[in-house]
């Protein structure tokens, strides 16, 4: 049998220390990924080795955080994959107008350009003011940024491009102010969003959900936590209730995933079966 | 004799009703039955259970009623879901609507909110307080309704249509929902379970999650406890101040506006409340939460999914002590 290389060693080490001494169990990730990030993490930090990094990790406290935002996937852009809003906007909001309280759970959301975006399509479409968007994510440090709603501003112009391309009727400009090399979103736009620190790996239902919202979340999850958390939101949801997931990701594997029927497969756009209990 | 019966093929499809000295419910239903009587069994209760069989043979037709004031809006939702195995009764009102109750059952009820006369409120409680068992109703509403007419309907169903370009095909949905089920739901009333060491106590829970409210409630309320009911913690706060017979407080922790924590935090500054008992329920698994709901105020920590034992025991010891 060959011998493990030392680093995936080191990486194996860095997870158990995580897991025993934090809580955070990250065994269910996706095993390339999460080497990588870790990798990042140690240079980014000033560690030579993986093995350095966990010895911080296990006296320091105060480095979990930036561990955690590191280990989380906050890439994103407002209003990413338009076509997706779009048919939010066409084919999912007016369905969701037949409720009399919409509960929206944007699982995952990083740095919060996507709630913003929601809550936006929500106002333009008239129905902000009877939404709750539960905004959650993991890592606290990527909750504190998306709270404040602020982007750089050089992004500016691919989220217009997008907002307009989404089929959005205003402009994104009446929603943002631009101050030196940023802009802040209007505060309004939080006014239903809760923004809540959980963890998909092991928190378990909040909340009742009529949409959920997770993209690019659980392509960094093996096969098995897939199907955790696809029960998970089966769940959350209300019979008839929306998925939408992110475009690369596929569902039809998972034992989960006989519980929700396509509504749009390019879009990845799915709803809980009416038999689903 | 049931396990007989459900073994032939060409008897497994008669309903059977059991009328029995011994409670055993579950049981029952395991092996197929579709209610379930206790002796002695009273004369209203055997014909609900009459009615009940008839109803569950195969190729009974499925009875509807619509209440709607508007006769276009009745049409519309009769089209929807004629065929041949539904009936369809229409009133105008809910005043023509209640009585009749009195000689006829319904499948499923399709109430529109915006009756004149009576409203739709009104007609539910008034139902409510009738019949021994309410049937499913499904809301049909032309407005917006608040969060707190939504919380009230919810006490009754919750499948609740707001009128729009894509409801019918909702509408749809929820009604068929209930014609196809065979009423599983409608297991006769159990008996009140009360429990000694909760019984006539008065506990508030708080919750944004109405599926777990109205699951809460129903639970110890058969256990006999009151149960008083808030959505958020602006609520619950006003609540604790404005009814002094609050004993105990069952804190959901994620909450939108004023959450879990602060909610608790706050109830500890009314020295009126400082020794208040408040279990926290919280879909957060990680050893540090239980500490943060401790810190917050709270007396103890239960996880979702609520295990229901757990919740009474620790009920009782925190009203005990």
């Amino acid at each position: 049998m060959a011998r493990p290389e030392i680093e995936d060693v080191e990486v194996d080490l860095f997870m158990r220390a995580l897991q025993l001494r934090h809580g955070y169990d990250f065994s269910r990730y996706a095993p390339a990924s999460f080497k990588r990030r870790v990798l990042n993490l140690a240079a980014s930090a000033g560690c030579r080795t993986v093995i350095e990094l966990t010895d911080r990790l296990l006296r320091e406290d105060a480095l979990v955080p930036q561990v955690i935002a590191g280990l989380s996937v906050p890439v994103s852009e407002m209003f990413r994959n338009p076509s997706v809003f779009r048919t939010l906007r066409e084919e999912v909001l007016p369905v969701l107008a037949s409720y009399p309280v919409i509960n929206i759970w944007q699982a995952g959301c990083a740095f919060g350009q996507e709630v913003y975006s929601l809550a936006i399509l929500l106002e333009e479409a008239g129905l902000y003011d009877r939404s709750q968007i539960f905004a959650t994510d993991f890592s606290d440090a990527a909750l504190i940024r998306a709270q404040e709603g602020i982007f750089p501003a050089r992004d500016a112009r691919l989220y217009s491009e997008n907002y307009l391309a989404a089929g959005c009727q205003r402009s994104l400009a009446d929603y943002y102010h631009a101050r030196y090399d940023f802009m802040k979103f209007d505060e309004r736009l939080k006014r239903n969003v809760t923004f809540a620190n959980h963890n998909l790996v092991c928190d378990g239902v909040f909340c009742e959900a009529h949409l959920i919202l997770c993209r690019n979340v659980l392509i960094y999850f093996t096969n098995e936590l897939q199907d955790h958390v696809l029960s998970l939101f089966r769940d959350s949801l209300v019979r008839n209730g929306f998925l939408c997931l992110g475009n690369r990701e596929n569902i039809g594997f998972a034992s989960a995933a006989r519980d929700f029927t396509p509504v749009n497969a390019r879009e990845r756009i799915f709803r809980k079966s009416a038999e689903a209990a | 004799m049931i396990e007989r019966l459900k073994a032939d093929p060409v008897t497994r499809r008669i309903p059977v009703h059991f009328i029995s000295a011994v409670e055993d419910v579950a049981r029952a239903k395991q092996l197929g039955a579709i209610g379930f009587l206790t002796k002695p069994v009273e004369r209203d209760a055997l014909l609900d259970a009459f009615e009940r069989l008839l109803q569950s043979a195969p190729g009974a037709t499925r009875k509807v009623l619509l209440i709607d004031d508007d006769p276009d809006s009745r049409l519309a939702v009769g089209s929807l879901i004629r065929s041949d195995m539904v009936q369809i009764v229409e009133t105008g009102s809910a005043e023509d609507a209640l009585p009749l109750f009195e000689n006829d059952t319904f499948d499923v009820v399709v109430l529109d909110l915006g009756l004149p006369g009576m409203s739709g409120f009104e007609f539910l409680d008034r139902l409510g307080s009738r019949v021994r068992e309410l049937p499913p109703i499904v809301i049909h509403s032309g407005r917006e309704l608040s969060r707190e007419e939504s919380t009230r309907l919810r006490q009754y169903t919750d499948s609740i249509v707001i009128k729009g370009t894509r409801s019918l095909e909702r509408l749809l949905d929820e009604i068929s929902l209930f014609l196809h089920s065979v009423r599983k739901d409608a297991v006769p009333r159990v008996l009140r379970d009360l429990d000694g060491g909760l019984a006539g106590r008065t506990v508030l829970v708080v919750d944004d999650d109405m599926r777990n409210i109205f699951a809460l409630s129903k639970i110890l309320r058969e256990k006999g406890l009151n149960v008083v009911m808030a959505q958020d913690g602006h609520k619950a706060l006003r609540q604790i101040d404005e009814n002094a017979a609050i004993e105990i407080v069952l804190m959901d922790i994620m909450m939108p506006g004023m959450d879990g924590y602060e909610t608790m935090r706050e109830i500890r500054t009314r020295p009126a409340h400082a020794k208040l008992p408040i279990i926290a329920v919280t879909a957060k698994a990680m050893s540090g939460d239980r500490d943060k709901c401790l810190d917050a105020g709270a007396n103890d920590y239960l996880a979702k999914p609520i295990d229901i034992d757990k919740l009474l025991s620790m009920m009782r010891i925190w009203l005990h002590a």
